[in-house]
């Protein structure tokens, strides 16, 4: 069956193209579904890509809710890099259409399978392809003002060779006010939690799960329901003493890059912040500038850059290791 | 569930406050269990001193907390009951035992048979006590006003739980079965937002009580001290008047307003006589000379000018009262009443009218909405009005100055919008400049001010030669943007320009504040910085939080090459800046009667509001007096 999508591509531009489309529909993050369409773009037998839709029924309006946070993601995202320096830890979006009644989001298709069916089997030489994978893959999000809120090993896939972060219809921006996140309490920390929702979204909220997750696979399957464990398998040293304060509050919690530097540490390349954000730094001393001018005397408060969304970190000015860990 | 269930909470420290943890529940049905989760904020807001009772409509809910000796948290553990409405009422609530230890973690299901708790006897004689009657009263009155949300000074223990059985006792007995919740020692800020019906909070930091109408507390008064001679006298009188047949709460309050005198005067039980504060008898402040917003004449003595009455025929006619009318009967007069404008007639100005309690709290606030049209003024006002009850959230108690013109507005405006997902039709060029709604807003112990809202069209704001009267006294100016045409609006606003042409040109320009609002901002919710001022909810009354948010979309204006759009922020003294978007998405066309597809979701509507409230004086305190600047 063919279809006419007329999208926006994550480039900018918009594209009226024909498709062949699959009706088998597959549930794809929370009050979505997704079907598998081929673009006719020139791409040698159709370009294969994932249509992320809302649920129909009572509970599309949150499907609209979710629709939306994947596509932010990718917009966020793709603006880190042109394709070629894409992270490969991140599943990517193509393109969407976010106007109509409607909308769809169209990804690229997930790569190998979900932790829940092979994270119990990896080698140990993959492991720490996968640590590192993981880590980067955070950091990245992270450098797009972005948490996940939902890593868990249906979230995260392994193809044998990297990992990949799929499915942010959960996810939000740095700075937003934490909305609370269902499914397992085994993988959403307390501030996310429906009974115990607090504070604001930032560059701290996905380790605890994601800690987790990476002890999930190094006890090859198991759900981590006893801190000494870390010390057991080996992580706690692994990560030089940082992983006690990952199931602390998300204020001391160190960060996916804190992880790689001071725990691991290894060299790592923080990626910069990205290219859209600077116009908007330009901007916001432009309006302190017209401010100051008005009212003479009036002082900037202390806190005001002092701000998750625009710093990206908490640790701009301070070190995890000036800390208690 | 016809029984009574328990859930018992035990809560520990966390790091950002206290963690709830549900340690026990009788409910077997898990999809019960799970609705009872919208207990968790109440449980946050109370303390071992009170209790609440929260009446969600057809489910109650009673919760008794209790600490133990030493203890640095709050409270230790909680027991709450739950039931169907028919079956644990308030007062059956407050009939119930103490808490006197930790409740079993094993949670049982109780009977609920009817027969009266323990502490009736106690609570009913003391329901009827000189002070219980006085703190009854201005409660009542402000019930009787149909308030929703009253919050009470904490005076004494167990004197809440008194003044609650007379309440609920006596609304009863008058037919009138709306939901009554209340906490009888609130120790937080009360998210009330899901609960129906009353509301009342009884603080330890609310250190006086709201005048309430002259009129209500006269009546409030009288039915209080009936109830404290005889409640089943009381009950009679109220059956054989049909105040009980009445079909609506004005018929209600008409009946209750006839009611023949009482035979002696009003005493308290046990012989007291029940104090009723000065205040209630001359509630409002002495009204000042106003100017009138429609034709800018002075109006020298409000209290002075005659009231009208707007009729189902749509005519004003004029309110005769009798010289011997008595306080109840004025105030039956007064209700709903309007004054007529006594400035003279021309070409230009026709006769106006204006709410009788415009001009009785001090110089009203007046607010309106510049920009083009199409630029989401009138859903952004609708929007508004709306969420305007969450302004509790920042501890300011709303209430409508005239309940006709609201319940016009929410019919015209609110409701299809919110409601049934519909596209509001502009505002038209040749409409009369009137107030759209207006309210009497106070904050925390502040004083009580009028604060008027008022819509133009786009079209009028466009034209050099044609001006609203309000502008020239115009308090507060929302500056709307549609994010669609900031591109094409390089050589700016046309209205922004008109409008600021008058500001500069009034007696005084310093003093109209500015809010400019990236309005619709859906359509941008994609792009840095939109995304997440957007999704940030209501916030705080942080003045850094303002600060951050007008800094950015002051940013956004620059980058996308319509800095011109914030010359309000230059021309005016205060001025803040922000995202809103009344409808959460876009409208499936341009024609007639078209629709939201995807639902109304207002996000961040409130914030230029409370922003404007603080920067024109409304909202007092360090930090509002910060926003802005």
């Amino acid at each position: 069956m063919a279809d006419m999508l007329r999208f926006r591509r994550v480039t900018g531009e918009y594209e009226e193209v024909a498709a062949r489309v699959d009706d088998a529909e597959f549930r794809a993050g929370e009050f979505l579904t997704a079907r598998t369409v081929w673009l006719e773009d020139g791409t040698p037998n159709g370009r294969e890509l994932r249509q992320h839709r809302p649920v129909g029924g009572d509970r599309r309006a949150d499907g609209y809710a979710r629709l939306d946070n994947e596509v932010l993601a990718g917009r966020q995202l793709y603006q880190l890099g042109d394709w070629s320096g894409y992270p490969a830890e991140l599943v990517r979006l193509h393109g969407d259409e976010s106007t109509s009644a409607d909308p769809y989001a169209l990804l690229e298709p997930y790569r190998g399978e979900p932790l829940r069916e092979v994270g119990a089997n990896l080698f140990d030489d993959e492991f720490d392809k996968f640590v590192t994978g993981l880590l980067t893959g955070l950091c990245w999000l992270a450098s797009a003002g972005i948490a996940h809120r939902a890593i868990s090993p249906d979230t995260v896939w392994w193809d044998s060779r990297s990992v990949q972060i799929t499915d942010f219809s959960r996810s939000a921006p740095f700075g937003t006010a934490r909305t609370p996140v269902g499914g397992s309490w085994a993988w959403v920390p307390w501030e996310s939690r429906p009974d115990t929702c607090y504070g604001t979204v930032g560059s701290a909220d996905d380790v605890w799960a994601a800690v987790r997750l990476i002890y999930f696979v190094r006890s090859r399957g198991e759900d981590l329901d006893d801190l000494d464990k870390l010390t057991e398998t080996g992580l706690a040293q692994m990560f030089n003493g940082l992983l006690g304060r990952v199931f602390g509050p998300p204020e001391s919690r160190p960060t996916a890059s804190d992880l790689i530097q001071y725990g691991l540490r290894r060299p790592h390349l923080t990626p910069s912040l990205a290219d859209g954000s600077k116009p908007l730094i330009k901007g916001r001393r432009s309006f302190l500038g017209a401010r100051a001018r008005k009212h003479p005397g009036a002082e900037v408060p202390a806190e005001f850059w002092d701000d998750i969304s625009w710093t990206r970190s908490r640790w701009a000015t301070a070190s995890p290791a000036d800390g208690d860990g | 569930m016809s029984a009574v269930h328990q859930i018992t909470y035990r809560a520990r420290a966390g790091g950002d406050g206290l963690i709830i943890v549900q340690t026990a529940t009788s409910l077997r049905d898990q999809q019960q269990a799970d609705r009872w989760r919208r207990l968790e904020p109440w449980l946050r807001t109370g303390n071992p001193r009170g209790s609440a009772f929260l009446d969600f409509g057809s489910q109650t809910a009673f919760i008794r907390w209790l600490a133990t000796a030493g203890s640095r948290l709050s409270w230790e553990y909680a027991l709450a009951l739950v039931a169907e409405s028919t079956t644990l009422t308030g007062t059956r609530a407050l009939e119930l035992p103490e808490l006197d230890g930790p409740p079993l973690d094993g949670a049982r299901v109780l009977s609920a048979d009817g027969t009266p708790g323990p502490r009736r006897d106690a609570v009913a004689e003391r329901a009827r006590s000189a002070e219980a009657i006085s703190a009854l009263i201005p409660l009542l009155a402000h019930t009787l006003a149909g308030e929703r949300r009253v919050t009470v000074p904490w005076a004494a223990p167990g004197l809440p739980d008194a003044v609650m059985w007379g309440l609920i006792s006596i609304l009863r007995m008058a037919g009138d079965n709306r939901a009554v919740s209340f906490l009888t020692y609130a120790s937080a800020l009360t998210r009330d937002g899901d609960i129906p019906g009353l509301l009342v909070s009884f603080r330890a930091d609310a250190t006086a009580p709201l005048p309430p109408d002259q009129g209500f507390a006269a009546l409030a008064a009288d039915l209080a001290h009936r109830f404290a001679d005889d409640p089943a006298g009381l009950s009679q009188t109220l059956r054989e008047h049909g105040v009980l047949e009445a079909p609506d709460h004005n018929a209600r309050i008409n009946r209750l307003l006839s009611l023949p005198p009482r035979g002696r005067p009003g005493n308290a039980h046990r012989g007291g006589t029940a104090p009723v504060s000065a205040m209630y008898s001359d509630p409002e402040p002495a009204a000042s000379a106003v100017m009138c917003p429609i034709c800018l004449a002075d109006i020298p003595d409000w209290d002075a000018l005659g009231l009208w009455r707007y009729n189902s025929a749509g005519d004003y006619e004029e309110i005769r009262i009798p010289p011997d009318a008595n306080p109840a009967q004025v105030a039956r007069y007064r209700f709903n009443a309007y004054v007529r404008c006594p400035a003279e007639q021309d070409d230009t100005t026709a006769v106006h009218h204006l709410p009788a309690r415009y001009g009785r709290f001090g110089e009203p606030v007046l607010l309106g909405f510049v920009g083009l049209t199409k630029s989401g003024k009138s859903h952004l006002l609708a929007s508004m009005i709306g969420a305007i009850s969450k302004l509790s959230d920042y501890r300011i108690d709303v209430h409508p100055l005239d309940p006709a013109m609201h319940h016009r507005y929410l019919e015209n405006s609110v409701l299809p919008l919110i409601t049934r997902n519909e596209v509001l039709p502009g505002t038209p060029d040749d409409a009369t400049t009137e107030i759209a709604d207006a309210f009497v807003v106070q904050h925390e112990n502040g004083p009580e001010r009028v604060v008027a809202l008022f819509d133009v069209s786009g079209g009028i704001l466009a034209k050099t030669d044609e001006t609203r009267e309000f502008l020239w006294i115009a308090d507060g100016l929302f500056f709307v943007i549609d994010p669609e045409f900031i591109q094409a609006s390089k050589a700016g606003d046309a209205t922004f320009g008109n409008v600021l042409s008058i500001v500069r040109d009034r007696a005084k320009p310093e003093s109209v504040s500015a809010a400019i609002v990236l309005n619709k901002a859906d359509k941008a919710r994609f792009e840095e910085p939109i995304a997440r001022w957007l999704r940030s909810g209501d916030g705080t009354m942080d003045p850094t939080e303002f600060l951050r948010e007008s800094a950015d979309v002051y940013a956004y204006l620059e980058e996308h090459g319509a800095a011109v759009l914030t010359a309000p922020y230059q021309a005016c003294a205060k001025a803040t800046l922000h995202v809103a978007s009344p409808t959460g998405g876009a409208k499936e066309g341009e024609e007639k009667g078209s629709k939201y597809p995807r639902g109304v979701t207002p996000m961040r509507v409130l914030r230029p509001l409370v922003a404007m409230l603080a920067m024109t004086g409304v909202l007092t305190g360090s930090q509002a007096e910060l926003i802005g600047v």
